[in-house]
């Protein structure tokens, strides 16, 4: 139970921690880009809504059974959280501070790893912990292509009929998501206090 | 004063016009701005004065004429590298919430490549000539400041890389108005001492007076006149710079006896 545990945050660290490496750095580039922000929202937007079953056969056709299927899934759903929220918290940032930042003669990436993404900070960190959520709830999927995690638990209970695995399995999920949501409120409420100084 | 050539700054028939509007924001604009002289620009709000302190950092760009900084046209900088060579402060500071006083003073520097030791000892030196003690500030965030506090680190901040302009948009608009004198008098010793050229945008009319050299009247985008305080005050050359700097009769007399008492003061 344990390693299952494990694994499942294993599998939901990395496709958010890979998810949010894309969506970041494009919500940064395409944020002053409102004709391109809104076509790339629209893409991930459309990829989000497809059905979680659905994609993961299609990348099981691809890439075949096993993690690697998996974590492109939840990459894939975790981009468009990620980047809808990071270019509201980029965006929200007050006129006069970016203003500010590039009438200093700032660098670009200076300006954005000092000024504007501390700023959109507690935006980020919100989107991060709405595709962590998504993360934890569709790697139980995973267990269906031959994933590892929590989802093999529950797949193995639901085939064998076996109610107590289920259970077990369902609990470790909540309890992953509970933690997470404690973790990143948590997280989100220092970085706000220090976000408005 | 008398002005020599060259110019620490020059505008010549600078115009601008934002994309879709018909009319000018500025128009016409020429002056000159001598090597360590503190120019102040005064009008109406929506006149344009703070267009024309945006155009010498490229914040705002000519559609016409052009700007030279030291006999060089502002084009041929690099926008970032000029704009480090530039002082900003704005009214309401400016300064990022999520850094200290300290790292707020440090990011020209750091962008400049200046060593650490460096930064750290400019830093104590210019909280310590806006008179707030570095052992204290350095570490306070901009919410932990006063208003007067957030100004002296606005102007600390725009001087921490010896710059050769020095830019203010009304600096003292939001401060409280009985700190403001004494603030004002603070920011005319640190600018003599470091001799730094420059423009200090405002429409408190009795502000322009006390800290310009010289003063440029901005009105609907046009210089309606330009001149020491004394010239203005004495000669205004239009109805409109009469009516902005002198006022009825009484008050005339007033700002021409406070200016007596600031050019005894000199």
């Amino acid at each position: 139970m344990i390693a299952a545990i494990l694994a499942h945050i294993a599998l939901c660290a990395l496709g958010v921690a890979v998810a949010a490496t894309i969506a970041v750095p494009a919500a940064l580039i395409f944020a002053d880009r409102p004709k391109a922000e809104r076509s790339l929202s629209a893409l991930l937007g459309a990829l989000y809504t497809v059905p979680s079953l659905a994609l993961l056969a299609v990348l099981v056709q691809f890439i075949g059974l096993g993690n690697t299927s998996v974590e492109v899934a939840l990459v894939i759903y975790a981009l468009y959280a990620i980047f809808r929220n990071s270019v509201t918290g980029l965006r929200s940032i007050p006129p006069e501070q970016r203003e500010v930042a590039a009438a200093l003669g700032l660098p670009r990436w200076k300006r954005w790893l000092q000024v504007e993404l501390p700023l959109a900070l507690p935006a980020i960190l919100s989107g991060l912990r709405v595709a962590t959520l998504g993360s934890i709830a569709l790697a139980t999927l995973g267990g269906y292509v031959g994933g590892s995690g929590l989802g093999t638990i529950i797949f193995t209970g639901f085939a064998l009929q076996n109610q107590s695995m289920l259970v077990q399995g369902a609990i470790g999920v909540v309890a992953i998501a509970l933690l997470a949501e404690f973790a990143f409120r948590s997280l989100e409420r220092v970085v706000r206090l220090r976000a408005s100084g | 004063m008398t002005i020599k050539a060259p110019y620490a700054l020059q505008f010549d028939r600078a115009s601008v016009r934002f994309p879709g509007t018909a009319t000018y924001a500025l128009e016409n604009i020429s002056l000159q701005v001598a090597p360590g002289e503190l120019l102040t620009i005064v009008g109406a709000s929506g006149s344009g004065k703070s267009t024309l302190l945006r155009c010498v950092n490229r914040l705002v760009e000519l559609c016409d004429g052009r700007i030279e900084i030291d006999g060089v046209a502002l084009e041929s900088f690099a926008i970032d590298p000029l704009r480090r060579t530039i002082g900003y402060a704005i009214q309401g500071v400016g300064l990022f919430a999520h850094l200290t006083v300290a790292e707020n003073l440090a990011l020209v520097p750091e962008s400049l490549g200046w060593p650490r030791a460096r930064i750290d000892a400019r830093i104590d030196e210019m909280l310590a000539t806006v008179r707030l003690d570095p052992q204290i500030y350095r570490r306070r965030r901009p919410r932990a400041l006063s208003g007067g506090q957030a100004q002296r680190v606005g102007i600390a901040r725009a001087l921490m890389a010896y710059p050769r302009l020095l830019l203010l948009d009304e600096p003292f608009g939001a401060v409280d108005p009985i700190l403001r004198p004494q603030l004002q008098a603070e920011l005319l010793g640190v600018l003599r001492a470091a001799r730094t050229t420059t423009l200090f945008v405002t429409h408190d009319v009795d502000e322009a007076l006390l800290l310009g050299d010289r003063i440029a009247v901005i009105d609907e985008g046009h210089l309606r006149a330009i001149g020491t305080p004394r010239a203005l005050l004495d000669r205004p050359p239009d109805d409109f710079t009469a009516e902005l700097l002198c006022g009825d009769a009484l008050l005339h007399e007033y700002r021409r006896a406070r200016l007596a008492v600031r050019e005894q003061s000199r």
